[in-house]
Parts: structure tokens; sequence; C-alpha cells
């Protein structure tokens, strides 16, 4: 057995140290390679730059906001080209209104002049009750102030979430352990995606069913947002985006919408996309870009937003 | 409050910081007000049960040691008895046999109306329920001391790093850490530090890794699986209850050392047992212990010859496979042991542990061993008998063919794993538990960044509740 004296107290000090030590080095060359690990990190690092020069433009100011959705269908140059706009997207992947909050309070709120922002969403993701990744909006989005100052605002309403929340603010390999673990494992693990999946399927159908929509959900983060928005003289659109299969909003989203002052648009059934146009259940191909593209671009100006 | 969520290692940090401020007395006080608070997060209705379970065993103690009067010292002792087996059986046993007695009587043709209720399983109740009736029977045999102070004795029946999963303290070994100040030691720390990561990572790496692999492959009809499947399906649950119940006890035992105070280990390389003796030395050994002392030992143990002693092992095993849960499979999971302890000794006599000094033999044995240990775990696992059986009618087609999912649960297997059944067999081989704490500082280092960056890594996709919460 281990006996322990003076020296090996002093052992185990130095121990504890080379092991925070080696950590905390393992954590930074990490940070310095994620752009290169996940194209969605790179994307996130580049939100500022991207905010900022729009910023300087005299045209109108654009954000499109939202995820792969919005991402795999705006094309901000033909919108830029048909609508005269100096518009940018911002869609990280996976996110939602949570992250959305935290990037406009941190990077546009009372730091940059908007003229327009466009929010792209699908099923639940603007309701109160939409699950929070605390995990991605403490390591990119949000600060420490949204911690301490705003926990319930920010979606963090229970201890394990905030815990979350500061492991990855402290340390990006914990915050970009599903892309690492995915990562290394579709590379070790023969089958790896299609048998995870099969393995959803068949263990945890009700997590596949988290975007169902249940009508009553509360909106006052959404609401919330829009007014600081508006009172920063910022426009505010909220768009439901297509996808293959239709599906439900909360019924009192769009009046929800209209009384905090924005404008609702609602793609879900484009007639002019059919589900050839999409490359996966979800995302669309270059051709319904295309077209989702247009139809907005028409309906911005429609709003007298650009040319 | 799970041991890997953020709000248990916030809750414990509040506990260690007051506890070290505070003496002896308040110690005591504050830890059982944290230990009520922790169950009660649970359910705090269930606080009422633990609480009048230690105010029957406090009375009954006391009056066990006032007396000298051998058959009053058994009436107490059976009122201590009925009363905690009483909450234990309502609780956990009494829908099972309603449904079955209602079934055997339809089954000879008398319809009966049998009351069923919706009854809560409270969690842990098996083994604070256990821990307080050793220290009546203690107290009855002598061995301890009945405490006068109602509250420490309230401590021991509820300290919160044991209290849902064990270990099942023995009040000889853990209530006089109660009732003598605590100190800090050189080397706490470290210990802590090793049983918390090392048991985090069990959990959290391990079991939680192997449980999407075991939920698909028990949950897909038998006639689409192959024996590749289940063999492997069979050995994932094995590495996963393993790691989850090992894995609490192991941070009970670091959490608890930080504190100042000892608690047993549970664990030791079960899978690196020769025979189902070495094995039960190895596995939940405060259960087996705690089996051994207070049934198969009051039943005659080995005394009365050789039937006997066959026949006590046998019902030992079969009570063990009870405790775990009302159900036939638990039985029949009791049932195997039983055999295999039977067998075990018939063929290698009483002392069949590790005589064999041939490092083949020995490697046979103990991959014997394991796979006779992990057809228990598909009685276990399984969700109905007709599963187990099919299951088990798999496992000998010779249906070997390897599928897309066999192949990857199996690279799953190995890839998490083979390192900690390597690092094991070190330990195994060094004969020293705590062998990593006095390593090299290169060594100790990389096992130590391992564990922690294989827990910030790969935890599941989604946590799991401890399994032996249920029991």
């Amino acid at each position: 057995m281990t006996k322990y004296t003076r020296k090996t107290t002093t052992k185990e000090i130095y121990f504890l140290v080379i092991l925070l030590l080696l950590i905390i080095s393992i954590d930074i060359a990490f940070r310095s390679i994620e752009s290169r690990v996940s194209g969605n990190v790179k994307h996130i690092q580049e939100i500022p730059t991207l905010i900022s020069t729009i910023d300087s433009s005299d045209s109108l100011k654009t954000i499109f906001m939202g995820n792969s959705l919005s991402n795999r269908a705006i094309d901000a140059d033909i919108i830029n080209d048909v609508s005269k706009l100096q518009s940018v997207k911002v869609v990280p992947d996976g996110t939602s209104l949570w992250d959305w909050q935290c990037i406009i309070r941190n990077q546009i709120l009372n730091k940059n002049s908007i003229d327009v922002i466009v929010i792209g969403f699908a099923w639940n993701q603007l309701a109160d009750d939409y699950p929070v990744n605390a995990s991605r909006i403490g390591a990119y989005f949000c600060s420490w102030n949204d911690l301490w100052g705003n926990r319930a605002g920010n979606g963090l309403n229970s201890f394990d979430l905030a815990g979350e929340f500061v492991a990855a603010k402290v340390s990006h390999i914990y915050a970009s352990r599903e892309v690492l673990r995915n990562r290394v494992l579709s590379i070790l693990i023969p089958e790896y995606e299609s048998q995870t999946q099969r393995s959803n399927r068949l263990v945890a159908p009700h997590e596949v069913v988290r975007n169902g929509v249940s009508n009553g959900s509360s909106f006052n983060v959404l609401s919330k947002l829009i007014e600081d928005l508006k009172g920063e003289g910022t426009k505010v659109i909220v768009m439901a985006m297509p996808v293959r299969d239709a599906y439900q909003i909360d019924e009192n989203l769009g009046s929800i919408v209209r009384v905090a002052g924005a404008v609702f648009l609602d793609y879900r059934n484009m007639p002019e996309l059919d589900s050839s146009m999409f490359v996966d259940n979800m995302h669309l191909g270059k051709n319904g870009m295309s077209i989702f593209t247009r139809e907005l671009s028409h309906d911005l100006q429609r709003l007298n937003i650009g040319d | 409050m799970l041991f890997n969520s953020f709000v248990f290692w916030a809750f414990f940090a509040v506990v260690i910081v007051l506890y070290w401020r505070l003496g002896h007395r308040l110690q005591n006080r504050m830890l059982l007000v944290a230990s009520y608070v922790f169950y009660g997060y649970w359910d705090w209705r269930f606080l009422g049960l633990i609480f009048l379970s230690t105010v029957v065993d406090y009375f009954i103690a006391i009056h066990l040691e006032k007396t000298s009067v051998k058959r009053r010292k058994q009436l107490l002792l059976g009122i201590s008895v009925a009363s905690n087996l009483g909450m234990l059986g309502f609780f956990k046993y009494y829908n099972f046999f309603v449904h079955e007695m209602a079934e055997l009587l339809t089954a000879i043709g008398i319809q009966a109306n049998m009351p069923t209720l919706y009854v809560v399983l409270p969690v842990g109740i098996s083994f604070y329920t256990f821990q307080t009736m050793s220290y009546t029977i203690d107290v009855y045999r002598g061995h301890t001391k009945p405490t006068r102070n109602f509250l420490d004795l309230a401590l021991y029946v509820s300290f919160f790093p044991q209290l849902v999963a064990g270990p099942i303290e023995r009040s000889h070994d853990l209530m006089p850490q109660i009732l003598k100040p605590r100190y800090y030691r050189p080397g706490d720390f470290s210990e802590g530090l090793y049983h918390v990561l090392f048991g985090l990572f069990k959990k959290v790496v391990i079991a939680d890794n192997m449980a999407p692999i075991v939920n698909t492959i028990f949950s897909t009809p038998t006639s689409e699986l192959t024996g590749t499947e289940v063999l492997i399906g069979v050995y994932a649950f094995a590495f996963q209850i393993y790691g989850d119940f090992s894995g609490y006890s192991s941070i009970a035992q670091g959490v608890a050392k930080w504190m100042g105070i000892d608690l047993s280990w549970n664990f030791k390389m079960p899978y690196f047992a020769r025979n189902p003796s070495d094995f039960w030395r190895r596995w939940h050994i405060s259960l087996s212990s705690w089996l051994r002392d207070y049934l198969y030992i009051s039943l005659g143990g080995n005394k009365k010859g050789r039937l006997f002693t066959l026949r006590n092992l046998m019902l030992t095993m079969l009570l063990g496979g009870l405790w775990h849960g009302a159900g036939w499979l638990f039985l029949l999971w009791g049932f195997w042991h039983g055999l295999l302890l039977i067998v075990y000794r018939i063929f290698e006599g009483e002392d069949n542990s590790n005589r064999s000094s041939n490092r083949f033999v020995t490697l046979f044995k103990v991959i014997l061993m394991f796979n006779l240990i992990c057809i228990g775990w598909l009685f276990f696992r399984a969700e109905s008998l007709s599963q187990a059986i099919d299951m088990l009618g798999l496992l000998f087609s010779l249906d070997y063919s390897f599928t897309a999912l066999s192949a990857y649960s199996f690279s799953m297997v190995l890839f998490f794993v083979t390192p900690m059944m390597l690092y094991e067999f070190r330990v195994e081989r060094k004969k020293d538990l705590l062998y990593l704490l006095s390593a090299s500082v290169p060594e100790r280092t990389l096992i130590y960044a391992y564990f922690a960056l294989m827990l910030v890594v790969f935890p599941p996709v989604s946590p799991q509740v401890f399994i032996y919460f249920q029991f």
C-alpha cells in the first residue's frame, strides 16, 4: 500500500500542476486548430468580422440569421444583386433562438447598426421551451454576463445547464465534444454513422420528435428580442423555412411576431419547391436555393427592403 | 442528483467547504442535513422511510443492549428485521407477489381480484435497509455498541455518498468513523481524486457508451439477431453494468475520502476472477459479504455438512438475486450463480481460489469464468424470460456471422473497454489497488490525462441514470 510522507505531498502537488498544465495546453492547442477541424466553428469565428464588414457599408445593411436551413436556402449574392442590399449570412449549424439571441445581444445591439435582421427558423426553434445547447452558447455566443445576469432569459434554467455553459466556456474541447467524437469514431468504427442513427431510432424515438410542436408555447424571449431590436431602429423579419416534409408551427406564433412589431413570412409550403430540390429531408440543393432566394428577394422588395 | 451531474458537484462544493470549517459535532449535523437534502432531491416523499427506519433501529438497538434475556433480544431483533424487511417487501415485492399469486390462482381455476397498487420504488431502499439491518444485527451479536446519539445513527443510515447505491457499509466500519473526530490526512486528496476520476471514467465513458449498444441489441427482435450480435450485446452489458456500478462505488469512495471517511472497496477487478467464489470476493463485495455474514452463516454456512453447505450457497444466491428486484429473471440470475458456486465447489473443492501457477491455465480459467458470468448477465438484462431463452439459443446456435451491427458494436466495445481492461490487468499484476498513486509522474500523468480527456470528449450523447438506483 502507498505510504504518505511530506515528500509524497510535494510530489502530489508537482503531479497535479503537470496534469493541469497538460490539459490546459491540449485545450489551447485545440483552440488554435478548431476552425480547421470544423467548418462550422470557422464560420462562428468569422461572425464578428462579417457583421463589422456590413456595418461599414452605405447600402441597406441586412443580416440573415439562422442555421443550416437558412444557409442552404439563401444565396446572399443573389439577394445583394436583386435587392441591392449589403447582406451577410450568420448561420451556424444547429442553432436556435437561444444562440441567435446571444449573437444579437453581444455582437449587434449597441455595437453595430444593422437595418434589417431576417431570422429563419423551423418547427419550434423560436419557443421559450426549445432545448438550449448550453455548450454551444457558452463556448461561442454568450458572455459570462449572460450567465450571471440573465440565466433564465438565456435558457439556462437548471444548474446542470449552467454547469455545462461554464465547462464549455472554459474548455473548447468540451464544447466541441460531439464534433470530435463523431470525427474520431467515424474513422475508427465501421458503420458508425448508420448504426448510430439506427440505435437512435430504435432506442430513443422520443428524441427524434424533439422538433414536434405543441400549441401554447410561450415566445417571450423572441418578443423581447424583437422589441429591443426595434428600439435600435432595426427591422425584424421572422420567416418559417421550407423543409422537405411539411411541418407545423405554433398557431399563435405569426400573431405574436406581428404584435411584437416584426414581419412574419411563411415559406413552409412553397409550391415551386418539390422534394427533388432537397438534398436530404431538410436542406435545399442548388436549384432550390436559387428558387427560394428569388422568392425571398421579391418579398423583401414588397416590404420596401432594398430596390 | 447524479454523481455525473454538475448539480451534484455544486452541491458537494458547498458541503466540503462547510465541512472542513466546522468542528466534529457540527460536521455530523451538517452532513446529516446534506444527506437528507441529497435524498430529498430525488424524492422528498421517501425521506420519511429513512427516518422511520432510523427511529425503529435506534430504539431497538438501545433496548438490545439493556436486556440480557435471550428471548427478549430475539424478539427485539425480530421486530427490527420485520419492520425493515416489511418496508422493503412492500415497496419492492408487493405487486410482484400479488401478480404472481393472481396468475397462480387463475391457473387453477380460481378468479381472484387481488388488490394491486401503484407503488413507486424509493431510490436505494435495498441499500439503506441492509445497512440499517446490519447495525441492529451487529448490536444483537455484540459486535457493535449502540449509539446513544440519534443524530449520529441517522447520519450512519443516510450518509449521502453511499446512500442510494452503496457500498453497504457495516456499523463496525462506518459508525466509529462518524463518532470520532476526523482530520485531514495526507494522501486523502490524491486517493479521493483517483477514485472520483476513475469512477467518473467508468460511469461516463464505459457504461454510458455501452448503453446504446446494449439497448439496441436487446430491443431488436431476437429473430433479427445473430449469435455474434447477442454475444457482443451481452459482453457490452457486462462492461456497462461493471462501469456503472463500480463507477458509482468508486465516486462514493472518493467523495467520502475527501471528508476523511473510508468506505469499503466494492469492486476489485471482478472480470479477472478465476472461479465463482473469487468473483464474489471481487464483485459487489459489500453485498456479498453482507449475505455471507448475515444469511449464509445464519443458515449454518459450511458447518453442517456438504449437502447443507450446497443448499446454503443456493439459498444465499437466490436471495441475492431477489435482492436486485422482484422478477423471475433476477431469481434465475441468482440461481445461475448458486449453481456455479455449487458446481465449482464439487469439482474444485472448498479452497478453490487461485491455486494455479500456470499462466495459460489461469488465462483459460479467467476467460471461462468471464463467459459464465456473461450468461448470468443475459438473464439479468433480458426484457423477458422468452427473450433470455431465445438469446441463449442464438449463443449456442453457432450462427456467428459478422454483420454491420456486430462490426460496429464490437469495435465500440474494443475502443472503449480495451484501455480500461489493460489498466486493470496492470493493477491486478501489481496486487495493489492504488498502485497508480505511487507510480512515476509521467505514467500517472498520462493515465489521468487519458481519463480526463476521454471524460471530456467521449461522454454519451444522452447521459444515463445509474442502473443500480433501481435496486
